[in-house]
């Protein structure tokens, strides 16, 4: 791709993993919202440890990765909104997520 | 311009060839692997932009190493049997310009290990490529099938050893264009004259980059 | 109570079937269970193994009640067992296939990327639901199989993908209709059960070993392998049957 400097299209892109999602353009706009705000809805703080471990793994041995990624867990299962959703599940209603 | 017992090379409007010419299978022979040596070495003076490398016929580009030849190997023999080997891939990945591989068969085993330390990949219809160190009790190409997909998919290759077809290939990444066998050599020239119409110092340095985006970062 | 687990071995593959109805959530039981039929396979020289689900779920993942009323530190220990349990898989000295018959959520989206390879049935559906408890599920495993785009899509929507998109993603190597799920992952049993077993784990190990390395060094590692494996009888059972014109019969040696 680099060394021709080719185009390609998104069929190829979504083959080669390049984009994950291929949608009609008419919804395009819509389902970048859907997402965005799929994402939104989540606990903040997991949202960012999930980026931030995924960023990680080029980087690290996969002991190293799985290590790193532990870590993080230990540290959200003490977190409110962990204990928030743990809750919500168990009592069968939707979770309200503070970011802490 | 040259030629060996099962090896020929040539150039045309910039561009380079390199065809493996050892019926039926084309496995990869020391003389093939000098011949390529040879080619390789000429392009490089000479300043090819581009360089497709195939192998002779349409039944394989390279069915791996010849197995006699493997066979007779010594304790001593062996470590410059492997030697040559990576001498040959170390040399397509520090040549200035792109190699692509033409995929007109069977790649397996060695042949695939030499597809895969090419820049490029286009196959015809009859590619069927297998990483078949497990058939044989081996392992060769984890290293750079690792490197070239993601990890799912080389676990589904190297642990199964099972042959990839065609398109199968060219859905994981693996080729970049599949043809009809007939028009493979002028699909992989038009690759080979689209890089070579690009400034070469630009290519070369793409390239080295490239080359080096792929190691881990230091002390990261 | 029935035994969580259903364990069965047939010549050299193995088969062990989450069976904790309704969703086969993870407990200690099936943990224990699962590790203790894999120590069983490894002594006994069982080649493949193929980890399902019996019923509408592979695995759900954990057990939420467990944590709500055991608290924190339950939880912390639990993280710990899952893992064990997955690295038991991730080393097994053979192919571990997860034959993904229905929901593999949370836990078990880990369990089934601890394995070697992934079949699914139609009826498979994966999400890394860790997100939505607030928790970091998958990161590690998933960016390696299916890359960064994959595991970033995945992981922080939690979104739910169905069989045919987890084949699209990489996620899965196969895809059939459920009833045909079974003998497919017999299938892809058999075939790395019937490979030369040194060369199985070197490559399984070398998957582990070369993947942070310089290219050199890893290409110098690919090449020490390559000329252990050499000297080996299997090897050499290999090219006499290819030059006998018939097929090999491994032993591991």
């Amino acid at each position: 791709m680099l060394l021709t400097g080719r185009t390609f299209d998104a069929a190829e892109a979504l083959r080669l993993g390049v984009v994950t999602r291929v949608v009609p353009a008419a919804r395009l706009d819509d389902e970048a919202r859907a997402a965005a705000e799929l994402i939104a809805a989540r606990p903040p703080l997991a949202v960012r440890a999930a980026r931030r471990a995924i960023a990680r793994v080029r980087d690290l041995a996969p002991a190293e990765a799985l290590a790193e990624e532990h870590e993080h867990v230990r540290r959200l299962l003490r977190s409110r909104d962990h204990q928030a959703a743990v809750a919500a599940s168990v009592a069968r209603r939707a979770p309200v997520f503070t970011g802490e | 311009m040259g030629e060996n017992a099962q090896t020929r090379w040539w150039r045309q409007d910039g561009v380079g060839y390199v065809v493996i010419d050892n019926p039926p299978m084309n496995v990869l022979s020391d003389v093939n692997r000098r011949g390529m040596l040879e080619a390789l070495g000429e392009f490089q003076r000479d300043g090819v932009r581009a360089v497709v490398l195939t192998g002779a016929g349409d039944r394989a580009f390279c069915g791996g190493a010849d197995l006699k030849e493997e066979e007779r190997l010594t304790p001593e023999t062996v470590q410059q049997f492997l030697r040559r080997g990576q001498e040959v891939n170390r040399t397509i990945r520090e040549l200035d310009a792109p190699v692509i591989a033409a995929i007109n068969g069977w790649t397996m085993g060695g042949g695939l290990v030499l597809a895969l330390w090419c820049d490029l990949r286009v196959g015809s219809t009859r590619a069927k490529l297998g990483a078949v160190g497990v058939k044989v009790g081996l392992m060769a190409s984890n290293v750079q099938l690792a490197r070239l997909v993601p990890e799912a998919r080389a676990r589904d290759a190297l642990l199964t050893g099972r042959t990839l077809e065609a398109a199968e290939a060219l859905a994981w990444g693996l080729l970049s264009a599949v043809v009809p066998p007939e028009e493979l050599l002028r699909e992989a020239t038009a690759w080979a004259r689209r890089i070579a119409a690009r400034p070469a110092a630009l290519v070369a340095e793409a390239k080295r980059a490239l080359n080096r985006a792929l190691e881990p970062e230091p002390g990261a | 109570m029935s035994d969580p687990v259903r364990v069965a071995v047939e010549g050299r593959v193995g088969t062990l079937e989450l069976d904790h109805p309704p969703l086969n959530l993870l407990t200690d039981p099936v943990r224990a269970a699962l590790r203790a039929a894999l120590d069983d396979f490894r002594a006994r020289g069982v080649r493949a193994v193929v980890l399902t689900g019996r019923g509408r779920a592979f695995c759900a993942g954990a057990d939420l009640r467990d944590e709500a009323a055991l608290g924190p530190e339950a939880a912390r220990a639990r993280v710990d067992a899952d893992e064990a349990l997955c690295a038991a898989l991730a080393g097994y000295p053979g192919a571990v296939i997860a034959a993904l018959n229905g929901p593999a959520l949370g836990g078990g989206l880990e369990l089934a990327l601890a394995c070697d390879l992934r079949v699914a049935a139609r009826a498979a559906t994966l999400a890394g639901v860790g997100v939505a408890l607030g928790l970091v599920v998958s990161t590690a495993r998933l960016t390696r199989l299916c890359g960064e785009a994959v595991a970033k899509d995945l992981l922080l929507t939690g979104r739910t993908v169905g069989a045919e998109e987890a084949l699209a993603l990489g996620l899965v190597a196969a895809v059939v209709d459920d009833a045909a799920l079974p003998a497919e992952a017999r299938r892809w049993a058999d075939t790395v059960a019937s490979r030369a077993p040194l060369s199985v784990q070197a490559n399984k190990a070398a998957l582990v070993h070369c993947a942070r390395l310089p290219l050199a060094e890893a290409v110098a590692w690919e090449r020490g392998e390559w000329a252990r494996l050499q000297k080996t009888r299997d090897h050499k059972e290999a090219l006499e049957a290819f030059f006998a014109k018939r097929a090999p019969e491994f032993t591991g040696a």
